[in-house]
């Protein structure tokens, strides 16, 4: 029995631990960079009242937060986007992937399709936006294949180097076991490639983002891309602000889940 | 009977400078059953050796048989296991599935793969780490995987390439105990790399001995020193007097 108490109060002792520790993260990691917005907003406000800058020119932090309850149509806006951005990173995650396989496979593929890659790399997505639009109208589809290329480069690239970077020494073990190409890529070189793909992932998350705001810069009456050059023409300098916040919230939730899939898939790294 | 015959092995590679010798006419009769030691400095084309013996390599000119076939026929017949200097283990996986690997490659029944990757772990001392992943193991119990790896599908040759020269002294003393344990009870034929004159010797019936520019056999010397092993035999003045005339034979070379 007396055991028992002495365990019941390690474990308590264990928890409050855990939650001081916890707390202490938060206090460390969170804290400074809280401190430092609530600084510059507070700045911003009272130099906006006292100042007396017209609404226009730049809009008190609370007058943004006041037009982001009253947008009503701004979920409607924000859902377009984020679905463009995902359609289309998908649809560049399939190919990119399945473009890496190849290329780490064939120095055939890899001598004939890697220039292109590059060149889809180099030419501006601005430029490209318009001629799209002109093909495809004003529906979806320019917006994600926007989307699609913008991301295609960094998936391919950080792949095709994740995909080589299995050790030899183990591919040759496979190999003279007569393993197939097939378990030697399942079982060896697309896991070793994880990390790679992951951390790809956490740049085209942010990429997606741009290329459906480009694409919705270009003949589009909805999105958060339109959202902002509609305000901007209408010098509705609020309503722009909040469709700049909400990017920016959403670009940080996609890197932060791909940020946490990398450390819980690929804790073997470390 | 021959298991690892090697007949007048050459091996070149073009460089810049025009043809490089890595091995010139090499001559090695490894029996089946034996332990035989390759020795040599950095340079002197012992793990050239064997990548050409496993057949991830083709010699230039010569000759390899494995238990009088050819090599593609010993790779059909699953032939080699392989112990490299790292681990070189999946680091996404346990030591269980690690070892399971080979096992899963070479079509081993489904249910026998696990009970016997159990069985192997339990021979190299590990138990009660099947669990574990590589990097949470030190570096001996990492090198003690890969031995249960390259045990796994139960291969005839054993192809060591300086397994144990990242290891500290006293890891590497219990592993050679193990491994002599392993030797003595499975008749493999081992075919060990390394740079350590007293390992060759307190491991080995033969020590093949190399010379460097270009790679070749020096000697070929025959340990004979009773077995079972321990290492009260590194005190033996026989244990040392083979040391002592190998360690002159690399040194002659570095001289010359």
């Amino acid at each position: 029995m007396a055991d028992g108490i002495a365990t019941t109060g390690q474990l308590v002792e264990k928890k409050s631990q855990g939650f001081n520790e916890m707390v202490r993260r938060v206090w460390e990691n969170y804290l400074p960079p809280a401190v430092f917005l609530a600084v510059v907003i507070v700045t911003w406000e009272l130099a906006v009242r006292l100042l007396q800058v017209p609404a226009w020119l730049l809009p008190a932090p609370s007058d943004i937060y006041a037009r982001f309850l009253t947008a009503d149509t701004l979920w409607m806006h924000t859902r377009l986007t984020l679905i463009e951005a995902a359609v289309g990173f998908g649809i560049s995650a399939v190919l990119g992937i399945i473009s890496a396989a190849g290329i780490a496979h064939s120095k055939f593929l890899e001598r004939g399709v890697y220039p292109y890659v590059i060149v889809s790399n180099s030419i501006p997505i601005v430029a490209i936006a318009p001629l799209l639009t002109i093909w495809f109208g004003y529906g979806l589809t320019p917006k994600i294949m926007i989307v699609a290329l913008i991301t295609f480069f960094p998936i391919v690239a950080n792949t095709t180097r994740g995909l080589l970077s299995a050790d030899h020494r183990i591919i040759e073990m496979m190999q003279s076991l007569n393993a197939s190409r097939w378990q030697i890529f399942s079982r060896i070189q697309l896991p070793s490639a994880l990390p790679y793909v992951l951390s790809a992932f956490k740049i085209a998350a942010s990429l997606s983002l741009v290329g459906a705001v480009v694409g919705e810069f270009y003949g589009a009456d909805h999105g958060l891309g339109y959202l902002v050059i509609f305000s901007a023409s209408q010098l509705e300098t609020d309503l722009l602000f909040v469709a700049i916040a909400v990017l920016a919230v959403t670009g940080v939730a996609s890197f932060a889940l791909f940020n946490w899939l990398e450390q819980r898939f690929t804790n073997w790294k470390a | 009977m021959s298991c690892v015959a090697l007949q007048n092995i050459s091996m070149e590679y073009e460089v810049k400078e025009g043809l490089f010798t890595a091995l010139r006419d090499v001559n090695i009769d490894i029996q089946e059953g034996e332990f035989v030691s390759i020795l040599g400095q950095t340079g002197c084309g012992k793990s050239t050796l064997l990548k050409l013996i496993s057949g991830i390599l083709q010699p230039s000119r010569g000759t390899i048989r494995i238990r009088d076939k050819s090599l593609q026929e010993a790779k059909n017949d699953r032939s080699f296991g392989f112990v490299f200097q790292d681990p070189v283990l999946l680091p996404w996986q346990s030591a269980l599935q690690n070892v399971m690997l080979p096992l899963e490659v070479v079509n081993y029944p489904k249910d026998q793969r696990e009970p016997r990757a159990r069985q192997l772990l339990e021979w190299v001392g590990l138990r009660d780490f099947a669990g574990y992943r590589p990097w949470e193991m030190s570096g001996g119990m990492r090198q003690r995987v890969s031995i249960a790896r390259a045990l796994a599908f139960d291969p005839p040759i054993i192809l060591m390439d300086e397994p144990f020269s990242a290891l500290d002294e006293s890891t590497r003393a219990s592993l050679h105990a193990d491994l002599l344990r392993l030797w003595e009870q499975g008749k493999k034929t081992i075919v060990f790399v390394t740079h350590s004159i007293s390992e060759a010797v307190y491991l080995s019936d033969r020590v093949v001995v190399m010379g460097a520019r270009p790679g070749r056999v020096k000697h070929i010397v025959d340990i004979d020193l009773p077995r079972p092993r321990s290492i009260e035999l590194t005190e033996h003045p026989e244990y040392l007097s083979y040391v002592r005339f190998l360690r002159g034979m690399l040194e002659e070379q570095r001289e010359a």
